[in-house]
């Protein structure tokens, strides 16, 4: 014949089931966290990543401004525009 | 024992005795690792799953005073390969694909990953295109870095000045290296976490370093005037066969460099970065040393400027050496020795002024020292203790023989004349700022001597005013219209190395000067180097300095002292300015009024070459000087022959003379009958 558990006994099974369940969910919750702030780590990483890919491509585009306008390619581009420096008295200074 | 064993709790009592025991042994293991383990442990860790970096720092960039880019770093990418893998992975045609990208012979290619290395270089600092290229064959073994490579965008413009960086982005000369703790930046050595794929993972602080960009160096140099003085030696150079030449343009009152140009005959992108004359090279000054020479004696109150010295009638035997004058003279006072350039008159005033006086003040104009500019390598010229110098040497130094100056040196000495009697430091760097434009250094003038008074600086500008404007003077060709110019032209025979004795026919010719001479903006100095005989200072440097003056007044919206010349041009019609094309350039500039041609410029009494003929050869450089015509000369005597004839249309090109001696032969009777002067009698030097 099975023993009918006591009212107390049942409440003592209680406690114990829902401190397991805190502690279970306190290290869901921190495992979670700690996956987020790994991606949130691969997301600032490939950001900067693309700010350096874009810094490098702005240098390099000025640098290619910078030969595009250099004095000596435009020296060697004017003649075929007709263009050449202004001879003496081509260029008069007005007061 | 069986009703033990029957009963349910007994087998769940043991059950959980085993594994209570299992788990204190795991315990018990864990424990052991930990202590006597864990070190060697956790350094497998980190290997396993940290990672080193060193992320370079980009170079900073150099610039003009505008901002023009002179130096410049670009990410690149430079190849490398893994030997074994990539002859495991790929076939000999793929390979063949590898080398042609790369630009290489497939044997050159098969060379170099025959080396016994685990890793090697294949092709360093490529096109970022082209690295992706060679990475899109999809080689195993293959592989690109990002290096960072510099680059002069404006090619050897003020190639001196901005220097050269090396491959590993250091400072080797110029800039480059005396400012290179601030260009080259701050690399950061990484440790970082990774994944099983190399992946960076943000787990540290030490993930958020990034390097500091270098600052960025803005000069004083105008990239326009430093382009303008640049090809206008350049020309000269070819012109009259000089060797190199050198060209400074300095604010006088500041000290700002706003161009440093080097020029040679054979150009050499590497050696031209590496080498900057006008701080290292040195040159015997001649007689642009005359105008320290009459500012030490004035500001002595060893001579006044209307003191009169005799000047010999062109010959004045000093310790049994003759010192020439290029005309014979006889009484002038200071103005007329500097407009003449009398070597005599020079060496009376020094004799006046005595050696110790005279040492004492170009002292402190700055000879024998460094000028202080920030570049590296600066010489400090050659100016010996006056307790070494006898009466001949007092003398040579008056008119700038057996001293040496660096052309900034000397550029810095007129500065002073020009300001008012103040030596300034010069300076190439105006400010230096960080990536985020904070002021990581400024340059302020600064002065560090006072060499005259301001009146004594007055007297002598006015009085190489005459150099330029006077009916005799030197230099009439460094005028330049619309603007007042003084200035002092210098002609000083070259020093063999070998014997230590003064080549013959090979000189340094020069002009330094300073406009507009009543409010003075710049100081021009032009050198050239090596140039044959009859190129003198006022020949062939004073035009450069006209040119370059004029260009760096227009330049720099310097206010013109005259109207110009050219105020009819508003009365030239449209249709017939209109009628002229790009092309006929030459027809537009002769129509308009204050325009000069070559034939103008001879400055001889018409259009004719002169008759040198029967000159001595002191005589033929006499003539040429007046007429303002470089001389190109053979042989030692008098003048036999000459190209073109003697009344044929003067051209820019050197009149060719052919000297004879005079003697008893029949050649040498015919010279003789053509002698018309004095027997030769050739002083050291030409002023």
């Amino acid at each position: 014949m099975s023993r009918r558990q006591s009212p107390v006994v049942r409440r003592s099974r209680l406690v114990p089931a829902l401190l397991a369940l805190a502690i279970v969910a306190v290290g869901f919750f921190t495992l979670l966290e700690r996956l987020e702030v790994t991606r949130e780590g691969y997301r600032i990483s490939a950001v900067r990543a693309e700010i350096a890919r874009l810094e490098n491509q702005n240098r390099s585009l000025r640098l290619k401004v910078a030969e595009l306008s250099s004095r000596e390619r435009l020296r060697a581009l004017a003649p075929k525009y007709d263009l050449a420096p202004p001879r003496d008295g081509q260029v008069v200074m007005m007061p | 024992m069986n009703a033990l064993f029957k009963s349910r709790r007994s087998r769940i009592g043991v059950l959980a005795f085993a594994l209570a025991g299992l788990f204190v042994l795991a315990l018990l293991r864990l424990t052991a690792l930990v202590i006597f383990d864990g070190p060697r442990l956790d350094s497998l860790a980190r290997s396993e799953h940290t990672g080193e970096a060193e992320l370079a720092a980009v170079r900073g960039p150099i610039v003009d005073r505008f901002g023009e880019p002179l130096a410049l770093s670009a990410e690149t990418r430079s190849v490398y390969a893994r030997p074994a893998r990539l002859f495991a992975s790929s076939t000999a045609s793929e390979r063949v694909k590898l080398a042609a990208l790369l630009g290489m012979t497939p044997a050159r290619l098969e060379a170099l990953l025959m080396k016994p290395a685990p890793f090697v270089w294949l092709r360093r600092r490529i096109a970022p295109e082209r690295a992706r290229e060679v990475e899109a064959l999809g080689l195993d073994g293959v592989g690109a870095l990002s290096e960072y490579k510099r680059f002069y965008p404006e090619s050897d413009l003020a190639a001196a000045v901005v220097g050269l960086a090396g491959m590993d982005g250091q400072g080797l000369s110029g800039v480059e290296l005396q400012y290179d703790r601030y260009i080259r930046g701050e690399p950061v050595e990484l440790t970082f976490y990774h994944d099983a794929y190399g992946h960076p993972i943000f787990d540290s602080p030490l993930a958020l370093k990034s390097p500091e960009p270098g600052d960025r160096v803005q000069l004083t140099i105008d990239a326009r005037i430093q382009s303008l003085a640049e090809n206008r030696l350049a020309e000269e150079v070819a012109a009259s066969g000089a060797k190199h030449g050198t060209a400074v343009v300095l604010n006088p009152f500041t000290g700002e460099v706003l161009a440093l140009a080097n020029v040679s005959a054979h150009p050499d992108p590497v050696r031209d970065r590496l080498h900057d004359s006008a701080i290292q090279d040195v040159f015997e000054p001649g007689s642009t040393m005359k105008a320290m020479l009459a500012s030490v004696a004035l500001e002595d109150h060893a001579i006044t400027p209307t003191e009169m010295f005799y000047c010999e009638n062109g010959a004045f035997r000093v310790d049994g050496r003759t010192i020439h004058d290029d005309s014979p003279h006889g009484y002038l006072d200071l103005g007329r020795i500097l407009e003449v350039s009398s070597n005599i008159g020079a060496s009376k005033i020094a004799f006046k002024l005595g050696a110790e006086r005279f040492y004492r003040g170009l002292r402190t104009f700055g000879l024998g020292r460094r000028t202080g500019i920030d570049l590296p390598g600066e010489a400090t010229g050659i100016l010996r203790k006056p307790s070494t110098w006898r009466q001949i040497d007092l003398a040579n130094h008056a008119f700038g023989q057996g001293v040496a100056v660096t052309p900034m040196q000397l550029a810095v000495a007129y500065s002073a004349i020009a300001n008012g009697g103040l030596v300034v430091r010069p300076y190439v760097v105006e400010s230096i700022r960080d990536a985020q434009g904070r002021a990581v250094l400024t340059h302020t003038p600064q002065v560090i001597d006072r060499a005259i008074a301001p009146a004594v600086a007055h007297q002598v500008n006015v009085l190489l005013r005459n150099v330029v404007y006077g009916p005799d003077g030197t230099a009439r060709r460094a005028q330049v219209d619309g603007f007042l110019v003084a200035g002092k032209t210098g002609t000083a025979q070259m020093v063999n190395p070998v014997s230590g004795r003064y080549y013959q026919n090979h000189f340094v010719a020069s002009f330094v000067g300073f406009l507009p001479a009543n409010d003075p903006r710049l100081v021009i100095l032009v050198v050239l180097y090596d140039v044959g005989h009859g190129h003198f200072g006022g020949v062939v440097a004073a035009p450069v300095f006209s040119q370059i003056a004029l260009g760096s007044a227009r330049a720099l919206d310097i206010a013109s002292d005259a109207p110009p010349a050219y105020d009819t041009a508003s009365l030239l019609s449209i249709d017939r300015l209109l009628g002229l094309s790009r092309k006929s350039g030459a027809q537009l500039s002769d129509s308009l009024p204050g325009t000069e041609s070559v034939a103008d410029r001879s400055g001889a009494s018409g259009t004719a070459t002169p008759d040198f003929v029967g000159l001595s050869l002191r005589e033929a450089f006499a003539t040429a000087r007046r007429a303002r015509l470089n001389l190109s000369v053979t042989g030692d005597g008098y003048v036999v022959r000459q190209a073109p004839a003697p009344g044929s249309p003067l051209a820019r090109l050197p009149v060719k003379l052919q000297l004879a001696s005079v003697d008893d032969s029949p050649s040498g009777a015919s010279a003789r009958a053509l002698a018309r002067g004095a027997r030769p009698n050739l002083s050291r030097r030409a002023p």
